[in-house]
């Protein structure tokens, strides 16, 4: 990584720890009853709305991708992350991302992108950056 | 007494009881051990008591393999060896060093850890340092609190530093009041004689550069020429046996290991690096300077399969060579001297760095007084690593061709790293930074060439100087050099002290253990030699 991935990459971590601290702007439980279209539409908002620097999250979701083709269905990762909560709330989706970050740290479900090693689910939420754009 | 054997009037035939070959670490600790003996020993050393590049020039081979093992550039050839520029690291090899590990082929030393530990006590205070105390709640529980790491893939453990004893200064005085103790200096080996069988050493042939010789007689030999020089020396005594001394199992040269030594092998970005950063680095306590390390568990090594590594943090300045402070360090050598009521003869070198380096004492001085780090602003973490590397037969010392002032082959170095040396590394580093994840305390991105899975290794990785097992122990003759009390296999009355008796590493800088180890060969030795 140059110096100005890595400087990319400093400005995404800044948010990625407070992943569970950050609101949505689209509560899960609409999404999930809307059209595929509307449903990965808000759920690339809410999405969005957790990066303070889209940029850098787009960065290593494309480097990601490039690395591990097979995670490109976006379907896949939404129901891997369990994003499309029925029970609405976004405090249960802060505390599952942070639990699920946890988890995998601890098992050794982790993942190298770009030489940084980081947990399924921050890889996963960086490729839907690319996979979701919010304006598509 | 101290003898210069360039001096016409000094013996030029000496017989004694024990005979050490080098002054360092290990030559030094077993003299101060055995004045008052009763045992007449003596001790040879190459050099002089500063160094002289003629001197030191005997130490030119040729290199092999990977950079950085440079026997001219690494060792000193003086009285004290190579702790006249040794860096002061001690921590004592860990228990699970000792043990045979299935992943780790040839691993497994004949003592246990148990063996050393009364020797290793001793030598604490031997290299000046606080108390035989290494475990993670072993110093700073009052003032740090490191994190919760789990138990089975990272532990915290400490470092104490030496300050650091140039051992040819330190303990001078005192041999050379020893009556029993001669010191020959400017006395090179040039020649080991054995009995026809080569199982007993009956003299050596001893030279000055200037072309005096003579000759020493003793009931035992002691090789204590470091990690290098030790083997060198054996496999020019080829006139009997070919693949030189005591070599019937063909290891002595093999086996060649340093530490593997990665300055920024992954930098770590935080939202807090300055609370990570002051639990792990350097404190000087009353009882000790200590620094504590992140090291991968004994559990995290067998399950991943991988070698004994450790991690320290550094700040990133420091990594990009802002952070040179030979002013400061000159300042706190030369005020441990006044200190010590004991100018040694490099005070007024010290004392002429500290004025040509003035920012450097000044800024130091004043961070150590406000007990703040060097650097005060801190953006990120760069890790160092420090592995043991795993026994490679293919790693290497032998001779060249090019010989020397006295017409010996020089040596050749061929360090060697394999996949698995690399691979442990990485996999040590991944335990780490899903621990730092876990607890929330940083991501880490690891360094470019160490992510590829081949044998490729970058210019940073360097063996720390520390040359070790070329004349490994052994229980079985078939497997080694020496015995566990480091006696050679096949030559009766040659003993071995050093790292090169070393057949794995740990992690840890040798210097605590070599010195253990010569005081444990003394003990050996009282039993063996009853006083004359």
């Amino acid at each position: 990584m140059n110096r100005r991935n890595f400087i990319l990459f400093n400005s995404l971590w800044s948010i990625i720890p407070s992943l569970a601290l950050a609101k949505p702007t689209l509560s899960a439980s609409r999404a999930a009853f809307g059209p595929v279209s509307d449903a990965h539409r808000n759920i690339a908002q809410e999405i969005a709305s957790l990066f303070s620097d889209l940029d850098a999250a787009r960065a290593i979701g494309r480097e990601y991708l490039r690395n591990y083709p097979s995670a490109g269905d976006p379907d896949a990762l939404i129901a891997d992350l369990e994003l499309v909560d029925k029970h609405g709330s976004g405090e249960i989706l802060r505390d599952r991302v942070k639990k699920r970050r946890y988890a995998e740290f601890l098992s050794g479900r982790t993942i190298v992108v770009n030489n940084w090693i980081l947990p399924r689910t921050e890889a996963d939420l960086c490729a839907l950056t690319v996979l979701l754009p919010e304006d598509a | 007494m101290y003898i210069d054997y360039r001096d016409d009037s000094a013996p030029a035939h000496i017989e004694c009881d024990l005979c050490i070959i080098g002054a360092g670490a290990a030559g030094i600790t077993m003299a101060r051990a055995l004045t008052d003996s009763g045992m007449h020993v003596c001790v040879l050393e190459s050099g002089g008591f500063e160094q002289e590049e003629a001197t030191q020039n005997l130490y030119a081979g040729e290199t092999l393999g990977l950079t950085n093992a440079d026997p001219l550039a690494c060792r000193l050839r003086t009285f004290g060896g190579t702790t006249m520029h040794w860096g002061g690291w001690c921590a004592p090899l860990s228990e699970h060093d000792f043990q045979v590990r299935s992943w780790v082929p040839n691993s497994g030393w004949a003592i246990q850890y148990s063996d050393l530990v009364p020797y290793y006590q001793q030598a604490q205070r031997i290299c000046e340092i606080g108390p035989f105390k290494y475990g993670a709640n072993a110093f700073l529980q009052d003032v740090r609190t490191f994190p919760p790491f789990h138990p089975d893939k990272i532990d915290v453990g400490f470092f104490q530093y030496s300050p650091p004893t140039r051992f040819g200064t330190a303990y001078k005085d005192e041999l050379g009041r020893a009556r029993n103790v001669d010191v020959i200096l400017h006395a090179n080996v040039t020649r080991i004689r054995t009995d026809k069988s080569a199982s007993r050493i009956t003299q050596l042939q001893i030279q000055t550069l200037e072309g005096r010789t003579g000759s020493v007689k003793a009931k035992i030999f002691v090789l204590a020429c470091g990690g290098m020089e030790n083997a060198r020396l054996l496999l020019l005594t080829n006139d009997i046996q070919k693949n030189g001394l005591g070599n019937g199992s063909g290891l002595v040269g093999k086996y060649f290991l340093q530490h593997v030594e990665i300055g920024a092998v992954a930098r770590i970005l935080s939202k807090e690096p300055k609370v990570l950063f002051d639990a792990f680095r350097k404190y000087t306590l009353p009882e000790a300077t200590v620094a504590a390390e992140m090291r991968t568990s004994v559990k995290a090594q067998e399950k991943n399969k991988y070698l004994n590594c450790a991690f320290t943090l550094l700040e990133t300045e420091w990594w990009d060579g802002a952070w040179d402070k030979t002013g400061y360090d000159s300042l706190r050598e030369a005020w441990r001297q006044v200190k010590n009521g004991h100018l040694q003869d490099d005070f007024t070198k010290k004392l002429w760095s500290v004025v040509t380096d003035l920012d450097s004492a000044v800024e130091g001085t004043y961070k150590q007084i406000r007990d703040l780090p060097y650097n005060g602003e801190l953006k990120e973490l760069v890790l160092w690593a420090r592995s043991e590397q795993s026994p490679n037969i293919n790693s290497r010392i032998d001779l060249g061709s090019d010989v020397d002032h006295f017409g010996l082959r020089k040596i050749r170095v061929n360090w060697q790293l394999t996949e698995f040396d690399k691979r442990s590394v990485r996999s040590g580093l991944r335990t780490l930074a899903e621990e730092l994840g876990r607890l929330n305390l940083g991501r880490m991105q690891v360094a470019d060439w160490l992510m590829a899975d081949d044998t490729s290794w970058a210019e940073p990785v360097w063996g720390g100087c520390h040359h070790m097992g070329t004349t490994r122990m052994s229980n079985d003759p078939k497997n080694g050099v020496v015995d566990r009390n480091c006696r050679m296999h096949s030559v009766q009355n040659l003993y071995i002290a050093g790292s090169s008796v070393f057949p794995t590493t740990g992690y840890v800088p040798p210097t605590l253990t070599i010195v253990s180890l010569a005081l444990r060969l003394v003990e050996h030795l009282k039993q063996q030699l009853p006083t004359s």
